[in-house]
């Protein structure tokens, strides 16, 4: 065969660019839509086309002004055994959640919530050992936080002797308190339009008198069937895809796909990030598609501009300013595990 | 005071025992120059670091100028939603540690701009016991922190002894500075007469001011059209200085004119104007017959050993008290012109015959030089046929007003403004010898155009006498006030001997010689910078240079400028001095 295989099928160039972060559940062959999804809420997907949204500008009132983030860094310093043999890993961690608000075109930190914690798996031992451990953390400044066991069944949940697994278990359950923090900074002060890093659906606040909106960086969940990845790859940088309802029992949502960055060179998942905004305040706003135009059309023109970010192309700028301003707070690592290894005389 | 930052310590930014770096408060206007305060308590004990902003940085968060440009998508006309978020610092010179610990400030401590306090001490000045407020200290482009002070033990003597300015010409950088300092020394001086003038330690100084240019400093004693009271006085009141006035009762002295006995001309009045010249009997009993033939000459032995030689040969050496006490010899020619009879070629005789140990061709050059000088500066400053001058006479006994010796008049000989200059400290030299000693008297010999009097590398008589005025006779009570366009030119001695150096603005080509390296890289950026009432202070106890502004003079500079007529005369050229002042030189 020729090349015109190539110019049959679309082919075009493609710059060096990092690799994006995997969406869960694309890899099949035919994409399969989650049941919780309705494509059609803004139109038919036999009908979906990408949506130009920079003719929409937002009002300066609904520009968002609040910009929340959460971090966590952290490292598994120890580990220990359980009666019966299990390895329980010990995690450092610093956590923190922060608040970015602009006034006029100044970013400046609202507000910042930090915490210091030992993350571990708590079931295993008796109950006054825990308690005792904590006690001895806390008079060093640090929380104890008890984390779950992995499942082992529907309905069960227990130590395992595969140590990656605990360990996986352990670092991962030190996000829940992250997002504690950010939910705080979050609601340091409502009513204001806010953007939050990730998905709406980690808070337990009540949205429906607020413009709150999510976006979503790492998509890992698959919410489109083959036509809306087909609309998805045709995206131009100020463009998005149809919204479509996220039903969830948390937060049920609007979302669509906004692309962010990119040209013809890019990868063709390159910039795209997901947004969310709050199902019954869409539902009370009279179901607004002009709304979700105005809305992707403020994160376009908020979008971060630094080619060193390495997260660049799915970031806003505030983001990026709200990250560098949290971890600013944070004490270098290495020395609290030092620290900790000195009071703990391991 | 507000804290404007607090002081930062990440890598390459580390704090040192002499530097730290800060970061700004973004609300707040801080400038290279300004003093700076921070305490840290390390090991439960208090420091205060007082610094000197050395430099002020704008950093934005954008890693190049590629990011800088895509903030606008490349588009000038684009305003971006967000500010950038970029931020101030500083980086700090420590000038003092109190306690003199050698460590650096914690990262975290609050920094707060310095007030009148802080400088002083932040320059040593609560330490100094003979102080003397120059200038006011600037901190930043507009503002001020109280007077700055030198401790004049670094200046007359104690501890170090000597003036040296360095600063282009024309911008009122060196000339300026040197009356400034007279002025306020010759003002404390007559503080301390008049609050105890039984003691016998105070301040007692004897300006000599050597004009080198255009007669500018016959006019220190008139008003300067420039000065503003209004606008002028407040600087001055900050050095307390109520009422800054002209010089008072300055003696003036020009060369005399060739054939007469009057003054040349210098824009005064003849009667206030005292001329001056020298006989060879003059010259024989000063014993500044070799200074005649200083520059290139001495650098030949044979002719050197000849001046040397016809000198001896025509003085006389006797006893007076307990000096040597020179005149001409009784067998010798009388003048300029018999002498140089006597040199002739064509002479034949004993005083010849006399020189018959020397090369001919030496005793010739010598004849020629001789004519030379005769022919230029005779029956001027060199009387050729008379055998009495006027010769300058500048010791005396007590605090004097400025005296005023012009020697621009000689421009076109620079061998005879040099033999003049000679004279001078020569004078002095000898008036520092000896039971007739006025103790504690100080002079303060102002020069400007050093380079020509003391060139780098000079070894002729000149030049070696300043260096060695320069580097032993400050405790003598002689302090050279010189000043230069360009230190690299003058002799190191010289400028090495100087306990307080000033800088005002200099050429950046100057500023990169080996004489300027002792001077941090900030403080060079800005002494090529400076403004003409700006002055760059380094004194051996100051870490880093002081700055200060100048108050505006009020006497003028330049007959231009200057607002009335010279005063009455009290220095006619008949009674040039008053003779209860004056001493015998010699």
């Amino acid at each position: 065969m020729s090349f015109e295989f190539l110019r049959e099928f679309g082919g075009r160039r493609l710059g060096q660019a990092p690799d994006q972060p995997l969406m869960m559940g694309a890899d099949g062959d035919e994409p399969e839509v989650d049941d919780r999804v309705d494509l059609a809420l803004e139109c038919p997907t036999d009908e979906w086309q990408p949506i130009d949204v920079t003719p929409f500008q937002p009002a300066p009132e609904e520009m968002p002004t609040r910009f929340i983030d959460g971090c966590y860094e952290g490292e598994t310093l120890a580990w220990l055994q359980d009666r019966e043999g299990h390895p329980i890993p010990l995690r450092l961690a610093q956590i923190g959640g922060v608040c970015i608000r602009s006034v006029g075109r100044t970013l400046g930190r609202e507000t910042a919530i930090l915490d210091r914690v030992v993350a571990m798996i708590a079931d295993p031992f008796p109950w006054e050992a825990v308690e005792s451990f904590a006690t001895d953390l806390a008079a060093h400044g640090i929380r104890l936080l008890p984390v779950s066991p992995p499942k082992i069944s529907e309905d069960r949940r227990a130590a395992v002797f595969d140590f990656q697994r605990m360990h996986e278990q352990t670092r991962n359950g030190v996000i829940p308190a992250m997002e504690a923090l950010e939910e705080v900074a979050l609601c340091h002060t409502m009513g204001v339009p806010t953007v939050v890093d990730g998905r709406l659906g980690r808070f337990r606040c009540d949205f429906d008198d607020w413009d709150v909106v999510g976006v979503i960086k790492r998509q890992q969940e698959n919410y489109l069937d083959a036509a809306g990845w087909r609309v998805l790859y045709r995206l131009q940088p100020g463009e998005r895809t149809p919204a479509f309802e996220v039903r969830s029992k948390e937060t049920p949502v609007v979302s669509w796909y906004l692309k962010l960055a990119g040209d013809h060179h890019s990868l063709p998942n390159w910039g795209v990030v997901r947004v969310e905004y709050p199902l019954t305040r869409f539902q009370r706003l009279g179901r607004e598609f002009a709304k979700i135009n105005r809305i992707s059309h403020a994160l376009f023109q908020i979008r971060s501009r630094r080619a060193s970010y390495s997260r660049t192309p799915v970031s806003m700028e505030p983001i990026v300013r709200a990250e560098e301003s949290l971890k600013s707070l944070f004490a270098p690592l290495r020395p609290l595990c030092h620290h900790f290894y000195r009071v703990t005389n391991l | 005071m507000p804290i404007i930052g607090k002081v930062a310590s990440p890598p390459r930014r580390e704090s040192t025992s002499e530097e730290f770096f800060f970061w700004i408060a973004p609300d707040q206007l801080i400038e290279k120059t300004q003093i700076v305060r921070t305490q840290s308590t390390i090991g439960s004990q208090e420091i205060t670091f007082y610094g000197l902003i050395t430099e002020v940085f704008r950093q934005s968060r954008q890693t190049d100028l590629a990011e800088e440009m895509d903030r606008y998508d490349g588009d000038v006309t684009y305003q971006p939603p967000y500010e950038s978020v970029g931020f101030n610092f500083a980086q700090v010179s420590i000038l003092r540690t109190v306690p003199p610990v050698m460590c650096p400030p914690r990262e975290g401590s609050d920094v707060t701009l310095g007030e009148a306090d802080d400088a002083q001490k932040a320059y040593g000045a609560d330490e100094i016991e003979n102080k003397l407020a120059v200038g006011v200290v600037k901190n930043g482009g507009l503002k001020y922190v109280g007077p700055g002070y030198i401790d004049t033990d670094y200046l007359l003597g104690a501890n170090g002894g000597h003036l040296n300015v360095n600063g282009v010409a024309g911008r009122g950088t060196k000339s300026s500075f040197l009356l400034h300092m007279n002025y306020l020394l010759l003002r404390e001086a007559r503080r301390q007469e008049m609050a105890t003038p039984s003691a016998k330690d105070r301040l007692r100084v004897v300006p000599i001011i050597l004009n080198v240019k255009n007669f500018d400093l016959f006019h220190l004693d008139r008003r300067s059209t420039r000065f503003d009271a209004a606008k002028h006085g407040a600087s001055w009141r900050e050095l307390g200085v109520e009422d800054p006035a002209p010089f008072r009762n300055c003696k003036f002295f020009a060369p005399q004119k060739k054939g007469l006995s009057v003054p040349v001309d210098t824009g005064r009045p003849t009667a206030d104007v005292a001329a001056y010249s020298w006989s060879l009997k003059d010259i024989i009993g000063a014993g500044l017959f070799r200074y005649l033939f200083a520059d290139e000459d001495f650098d030949n032995a044979n002719f050197g050993a000849l001046v040397m030689a016809l000198e001896t040969k025509l003085t006389h050496e006797g006893a007076h008290h307990d000096q040597v006490a020179r005149t001409l010899h009784r067998d010798a020619p009388k003048t300029f012109d018999v002498l140089l009879k006597e040199l002739s070629p064509e002479a034949e005789g004993d005083f010849v015959s006399s020189m018959k140990g020397h090369n001919t061709q030496t005793v010739l050059k010598l004849y020629r030089r001789l004519l030379r000088l005769l022919l230029e500066g005779g029956d001027g400053v060199l009387r050729r046929s008379e055998e009495e001058g006027k010769p300058l006479n500048v010791i005396r006994n007590d605090i004097c007003d400025p005296i005023v010796i012009d020697l621009s008049s000689l421009s076109g000989l620079p061998q005879l403004q040099r033999f003049v200059v000679a004279t001078i400290f020569r004078q002095l030299e000898e008036s520092r010898r000896g039971s007739r000693t006025q103790s504690g008297l100080v002079y303060l010999v102002t020069l400007d155009e050093l380079n020509r009097f003391a060139p780098r590398n000079g070894k002729d008589p000149i030049t070696e006498l300043i260096e060695r005025v320069a580097a032993e006779m400050r405790s003598q009570g002689i302090i050279l006030f010189g000043a230069q366009q360009q230190g690299s030119l003058v002799s190191m001695r010289v400028i090495e001997n100087a306990g307080l150096r000033v800088l005002g603005k200099s050429g950046s080509l100057e500023l990169d010689a080996p004489v300027w390296r002792f001077l941090s890289e900030s403080a060079r950026k800005k002494a090529a910078t400076l403004l003409p009432t700006e002055k760059l202070l380094v004194q051996d106890s100051f870490r880093e240079p002081m700055l200060v502004e100048i108050p505006f003079p009020p006497w003028a500079l330049r007959a231009a400028e200057a607002r009335d007529e010279p005063a009455a005369s009290s220095n006619a050229a008949s009674d040039p001095v008053d003779d209860a002042d004056l001493v015998d030189p010699f």
